[in-house]
């Protein structure tokens, strides 16, 4: 844990982002920019997951609503990624709702299956994943485990605040990320296999 | 639970956040902050799900 130097995944950045949405919150718009830049990658990498190419605009519709309740937010850092996040969320709830069930296209497991490619070798494979590939493999997982790996590790929230976002309890969201990263383990581990059988 | 600062779940959190910020996005989330702030309409009443401090409002 922690070998590198770095904070934990998303919480690298909590005590400056905690700094700056307390200066926003006094008036400050490069603040508010910062504040931006810091959460805005994360709850991004949570919308694709959830609304796929939407996910642009659902974030730009979160951040509206963000600026105009900024004043009502309380808490650090880490709240605010937390409370960002189930804004966000319920933006994405409320544009699927709205989409009903448009199918998505039936490539999804090919794609899985196909990539990372006949040459990649295991070590290739864990070094780095592609945005695409990640996001196959996350929208494959039932929506309770996708939900909980995203918050877990791309938005970097800890277990308590990821099961607030979600409204459950810290022990069913825990099992659904133990669950999730399990089965994403397995299926890079099949995708490995299968592309060196076919190199 | 595994830990997220390694293998797996490391990989995962840096591809999805990969992608550089869209600068016009920003931008209209800083003129939106903006717009709020000098309309006078400023609303600082926090409600329970607006309440994130350490140990503050359970789910």
């Amino acid at each position: 844990m922690g070998q590198t130097g770095e904070p934990r995944h998303g919480h690298a950045h909590d005590g400056e982002l905690g700094a700056a949405v307390a200066r926003a919150q006094e008036g400050d718009d490069g603040a508010f920019a910062v504040a931006y830049r810091i959460v805005q990658p994360g709850l991004l990498g949570y919308l694709r997951g959830l609304v796929g190419d939407e996910a642009e605009d659902v974030a730009s519709d979160a951040w509206l609503e963000i600026a105009r309740d900024l004043g009502r937010f309380r808490g650090d850092g880490a709240g605010f990624r937390g409370w960002t996040a189930t804004i966000a969320r319920h933006r994405a709830l409320d544009h699927l709702r709205r989409q009903r069930v448009r199918p998505r296209p039936a490539t999804l497991e090919q794609d899985v299956l196909e990539l990372p490619g006949p040459h990649s070798t295991h070590d290739q494979a864990l070094e780095s994943l592609s945005t695409e590939y990640a996001l196959d493999l996350v929208r494959g997982l039932p929506r309770e485990q996708a939900e909980a790996v995203l918050l877990r590790v791309v938005v970097g929230l800890d277990g308590p605040a990821a099961a607030r976002v979600l409204g459950k309890r810290p022990g069913a969201v825990r099992t659904a990320a133990y669950r999730g990263l399990k089965r994403l383990a397995r299926e890079l581990d099949v995708a490995e296999r299968d592309g060196d059988e076919h190199g | 639970m595994a830990d997220h600062d390694t293998g797996l779940p490391a990989l995962l959190g840096a591809a999805l956040r990969e992608g550089v910020v869209d600068a016009e996005a920003e931008r209209r989330a800083v003129a939106a902050f903006r717009a709020v702030r000098d309309s006078g309409t400023y609303e600082t009443c926090t409600r329970r799900e607006d309440d994130w401090r350490p140990g503050g409002s359970a789910p």
